[in-house]
């Protein structure tokens, strides 16, 4: 396992997370979304029990993160197996957030447990309506997803939220092209 | 600790080519008589037999779900299943197979198509009963390997003759149930059966070297995916646990049952049929706890 850690590095794209206050701004102007200080990391409970490396690991960097000038943090998990860390920051604002979600993906990568999260969410909200800027760490891309009653999707939200972040290298986000690929999230905390 | 290490290595590439090798033996076999003909019947069974192999790789997907009896459904009629793949997909980077569910009441699953693109993943009605939640999610983790390690065209180009003799003797055993009519259709067809019982066998040993390996590749590629090598332990062994105790005795999950994925057999991830073309089950849990072990100690 660890010959082949060597000859392929996981993807280095975490520190895009740290261009999420970027998408603000003509997020806001593009749709009248501002931040709802919501965000979430989902991840797999890897096996192990409450002493195994993973929980370990999950401690520690839960103790970085609710040291200082510490967010509120929660855990919820699901019969399948998955998992959501969900970090609360004061809303209208993408100040400290994003360096949350950083921090929680960074401990885990760096305990080996990388491959094991599996995307990062940030908030927006108007009116009682939500829209989420995904981050999937695997293919290192950005999508938009706004949820409707009736596990439906605003396409027309989403493709808006898309034009404002721009597609193509002038873009503020890397936006993930394959509309096969912008999963819905159906259980992320910070949806209503 | 690693990255979920899913593209396939060159060495392993190369093996499954090996292990493809008595597989091709299997087609060899099947044209080989057309050359008693002459040797233009021969190679126009040759000709054919390309042929065949080509259309096989594009629509390999939709024969393989019409043996099995099963069918695509949407996110809409099975919102679980797809929540699942879909967080397997996200997490592996893998473009989303389609999913489909068989009738079938034994519990099992299978992965078939020619490539991540064009890929479907199975499960029996059987598995959704049988199976909690996180083992159903080990179980598609293991068939989402499958998937990412482009083994499903291998697998599927092994499991195709033994699909089809598996056919032709489902149909010839229905003959018998057909009154007198249809017994004696069956005796007149006796030759055809015999014939497709001995690719069945021939077939299934073949496609045993190459199984046998993908099974184990995609138990450790599925559990670097999942981190929950305990919940695909716990699945093999509700799915291989056979009700009554002994093999195929039981009423629930008896011969009906198995008959429908008897031509898909090799594919499963717990072989359908009595011919054991996977790794002993017992097996492949203690190397499943191996991997706990690991990864509960972070090595």
């Amino acid at each position: 396992m660890s010959r082949r850690a060597g000859r392929r590095p996981g993807p280095p794209t975490l520190d895009r997370l740290f261009a999420i206050p970027d998408a603000g701004p003509p997020l806001e102007a593009a749709t009248g979304f501002t931040p709802t200080g919501v965000g979430a990391v989902g991840h797999r409970i890897v096996e192990g029990g409450p002493f195994g490396a993973f929980d370990r690991a999950r401690r520690d960097m839960l103790k970085l993160l609710t040291s200082g000038n510490a967010p509120g943090v929660a855990v919820s998990d699901d019969p399948h197996g998955w998992a959501w860390l969900r970090v609360t920051r004061a809303p209208g604002s993408l100040g400290e957030l994003p360096g949350d979600l950083h921090l929680v993906n960074a401990v885990m990568q760096e305990a080996g447990f990388g491959p094991f999260l599996f995307c990062t969410v940030v908030w927006f909200g108007r009116r009682g309506r939500r829209l989420a800027l995904v981050h999937a760490r695997r293919r290192g891309t950005f999508y938009l997803f706004a949820p409707l009653d009736g596990r439906r999707r605003d396409a027309g939200l989403e493709a808006l939220a898309a034009g404002a972040l721009g597609e193509g290298p002038g873009g503020v986000l890397p936006l993930e092209p394959d509309p096969g690929r912008r999963f819905p999230l159906w259980d992320a905390p910070g949806l209503s | 600790m690693a990255a979920p290490h899913l593209a396939p290595e060159p060495a392993t590439a190369r093996r499954t080519a090996a292990a493809l090798a008595p597989v091709l033996l299997v087609y060899a076999a099947t044209v080989a008589p057309a050359f008693l003909l002459g040797p233009w019947w021969g190679l126009a069974a040759v000709a054919a037999l390309l042929a065949a192999a080509a259309v096989l790789c594009r629509t390999m997907d939709r024969w393989v779900l019409w043996a099995a009896g099963a069918r695509p459904v949407g996110a809409d009629e099975e919102p679980e299943l797809h929540a699942v793949v879909e967080r397997l997909c996200l997490s592996s980077g893998l473009p989303k197979p389609r999913v489909a569910v068989s009738a079938a009441r034994e519990p099992n699953a299978f992965a078939a198509g020619s490539g991540p693109g064009s890929a479907v993943v199975c499960v029996t009605e059987g598995l959704r009963e049988r199976l909690g939640p996180a083992e159903l999610a080990a179980v598609l983790g293991h068939e989402m390997a499958h998937v990412a390690g482009r083994d499903v065209l291998a697998g599927c180009v092994a499991a195709f003759p033994t699909l089809c003799a598996g056919l032709v003797l489902d149909g010839w055993a229905l003959l018998w149930r057909g009154g007198p009519l249809g017994a004696l259709a069956a005796v007149l067809l006796a030759p055809l059966a015999a014939v497709a019982a001995l690719l069945y066998g021939a077939g299934t040993l073949a496609a045993m070297a190459l199984s046998r390996r993908r099974e184990l590749r995609a138990d450790e590629a599925g559990t670097l995916l999942t981190g929950r090598p305990g919940d695909l332990a716990e699945a093999l062994a509700k799915i291989s646990a056979r009700p009554g105790g002994k093999a195929g005795a039981g009423p629930g999950a008896g011969p009906a049952g198995r008959r429908t994925l008897r031509p898909v057999s090799t594919l499963c991830v717990v072989p359908a049929a009595l011919t054991a073309s996977h790794p002993p089950v017992a097996d492949r849990r203690a190397r499943l706890l191996t991997v706990a072990r690991r990864l509960a100690a972070g090595a």
